[in-house]
């Protein structure tokens, strides 16, 4: 037993070592940036972020959860820990964020959110994101429209239903088609923004419904799996084409700007990236200083473009640069 | 019932001694680590610090320690991710309703217990193979809880239950003197007990243990109804530190426990390790994970660098195991 306890007396101890803590300067303001995961779209927000950070001329503190709230809680807490400024953060677990948002600010720091609203945005500093209702709402219209009140079959890829993002871009969808009892959704296809998930919803629902007509495809990444399948079946055929497939797709990426250039898609709704980016930079500094951040949220629609207008709308898409 | 051996193998009884102590594999490794990131990363050692990677370390602890009872079966739960989730939910939606933190704790146990119960006895009397078996459980848990929530996590839970999840007593965390309480059961149930001793011997040889008159249906039950078990209550430390529970809440856990039993010296092949090397693999995962990010490393390169350690620590560990049993 005696060795027993020397072996739990060393675990603990492992853990409970005297400690001393060094507070971080506060001289120069660093944002700690807590992104829920890494993924090509994330990347660019990444970079969108960085730009504007260092365009402030403050410093960046980053961490990648990895689609794991208690990681990403435990990572914000060492951010705080370590004396930042602010926080921005875009969180993976919409609710979870409620309480680690609460204990950020109780501690002094304010605590931004970037692109996933949280459930309850008062728990927050500040929120800016893309409106996620605005998109799927003009993704609907643009069906409707298309559809031409003919029968219109609809395949419809849903993000994400664990965040704010995924489970607007699906209901606001919904919302808009309600107007058009012509059109059937004939599939909703969860993905958790898996493109893979994409591909295997697009192959079921061209295997069931030949005739399908449309496919919403709430976030770029899904266009890889979608492509495949209507390569497959010699169904990638440009805008304009009889046998055309009507695509709808959000985020705005160089992927999604290509495939409006290369007219395989029809309507591309971007994300104002830079814009977001320099709103969340820019309230977390000015409430590091203690100035007062109005409105407390803001959401900005997508910008909508298509192969018609994609030349002149280029300079506004940040996917589309470069 | 014939009578069990008068003493443990000599592998399980040397395990204890200060001498063993070094030859647990990790525990250089995590020694270096820790000194190694104190030194070159300011506040490492803070007590904000170490009291955050002490509530990043305690489901994970919990969860691998379960683990560890399958593992020295010669067997693996692959449901105990699926079975924390759906623990999270059904503990959450029940602090919401009744705002009794400690009914939401139970429910989150005992959903854990009786999953675990259910896959004990389907892997025990009906024979059924425990990958195969608890890759269904796996699935289909996590389906449950997606239904049950819509895909969304379940939050507002009472205040006392983040209260308690980021409270500490006597200077730890909370959650840090359940994953030690859990250690010492689980250490003292392995090594004192007789089905503790038996779940070794049984995962070490399943036919010898059958021909010595073990009860073999008894040991890999209990083996699998205590990882079930520690899942939901591993499944309580996030939900009391998130404030929130959620359909996909586990996902991560069933990777980073086996990682954290493997570094550890628990054999995959069952029959060889315990709970302290369980204990010193998690603190190897919790400390590379949290000194990793503090150095600066891109999430791609920090995956690299816990995945060296992982082969290079089990063939590390499997090297030893094999000087010290003189096995080939």
């Amino acid at each position: 037993m005696r060795k027993a306890y020397l072996q739990i007396g060393l675990a603990a101890a492992l853990l409970t070592a005297p400690t001393a803590f060094d507070a971080a300067s506060a001289k120069d303001i660093t944002i700690g940036v807590s992104f829920d995961k890494i993924e090509p779209f994330r990347v660019a927000e990444k970079k969108a972020l960085t730009d504007a950070i260092e365009a402030a001329h403050a410093k960046m503190d980053f961490a990648n959860a990895d689609k794991d709230a208690q990681r990403q809680a435990s990572q914000v807490d060492t951010m705080v820990s370590q004396g930042v400024s602010a926080i921005i953060a875009i969180p993976w677990d919409i609710e979870a964020a409620n309480d680690l948002a609460r204990s950020t600010i109780a501690a002094g720091i304010p605590f931004v959110s970037l692109d996933q609203a949280l459930s309850d945005l008062k728990s927050v500093t500040y929120h800016i994101g893309g409106d996620p209702c605005a998109d799927g709402k003009v993704a609907g219209e643009f069906f409707v429209k298309a559809a031409a009140g003919k029968p219109f079959k609809l395949l419809e890829l849903q993000g994400g239903l664990a965040n704010d993002n995924g489970i607007r871009r699906s209901r606001c969808l919904d919302d808009a088609l309600k107007a058009a009892p012509n059109i059937t959704i004939v599939a909703q296809v969860p993905t958790d923004w898996n493109p893979q998930k994409a591909l295997d919803g697009t192959e079921n629902a061209l295997q069931a419904h030949p005739d399908l007509a449309g496919i919403y495809a709430p976030w770029n990444d899904a266009l890889q799996g979608v492509f495949s399948v209507l390569k497959a079946k010699n169904l990638l055929l440009p805008v304009g084409d009889p046998k055309h497939i009507t695509i709808v797709s959000i985020d705005g990426t160089p992927l999604g700007c290509k495939a409006v250039r290369d007219r395989l898609i029809d309507l591309e709704i971007a994300t104002p990236l830079p814009e977001m980016s320099r709103r969340a930079v820019a309230a977390a500094i000015k409430a590091s200083q203690g100035g007062k951040i109005e409105p407390q949220a803001e959401f900005l629609p997508g910008i909508p473009y298509g192969p018609d207008n994609v030349k002149a709308m280029a300079s506004k898409i940040w996917g589309c640069q470069g | 019932m014939a009578d069990l051996p008068t003493a443990p193998p000599r592998v399980m009884r040397r395990g204890v001694s200060l001498a063993a102590l070094l030859k647990l594999p990790m525990l250089p490794v995590l020694l270096v680590a820790f000194l190694a990131l104190s030194v070159s990363i300011d506040g490492f050692v803070s007590a904000a610090n170490l009291a955050n990677m002490a509530r990043l370390f305690a489901p994970l602890a919990i969860a691998a320690i379960g683990l560890t009872f399958v593992f020295l079966l010669g067997e693996i739960d692959l449901s105990i991710g699926s079975v924390l989730s759906l623990a999270s939910v059904l503990g959450a939606l029940t602090m919401r309703g009744t705002a009794s933190v400690w009914l939401g704790v139970m429910v989150m146990v005992a959903t854990g217990a009786l999953i675990g119960a259910l896959n004990g006895a389907v892997i025990a009397w009906f024979r059924f193979s425990a990958f195969v078996y608890t890759l269904g459980v796996l699935v289909t848990a996590r389906a449950i809880a997606m239904l049950i929530t819509g895909g969304h996590s379940v939050g507002r839970l009472p205040f006392g239950a983040l209260r308690f999840g980021r409270g500490t007593f006597a200077g730890l965390p909370w959650l840090l003197w359940i994953a030690i309480a859990v250690y010492a059961a689980a250490h003292l149930f392995l090594r004192q007990t007789v089905i503790g001793r038996e779940i070794a011997l049984v995962g070490a040889n399943r036919r010898a243990a059958v021909f010595a008159g073990l009860r073999v249906r008894r040991a890999r039950f209990t083996g699998f109804l205590v990882s079930g078990t520690l899942a939901g209550l591993a499944a309580s430390c996030i939900v009391l530190r998130l404030g929130s529970g959620g359909p996909i809440l586990g996902d991560n856990i069933l990777l980073m426990a086996i990682a954290a039993v493997v570094l550890g010296g628990t054999s995959v092949f069952g029959g060889e390790g315990g709970a302290f090397r369980t204990v010193t693999g998690a603190l190897v995962v919790v400390t590379l994970d949290k000194g990793l990010n503090l150095l600066g490393l891109a999430f791609y390169d920090q995956a690299i660098v816990m995945g060296l350690v992982i082969v290079l620590g089990s063939a590390l560990g499997g090297y030893l195991y094999r000087r010290r049993t003189g096995r080939a």
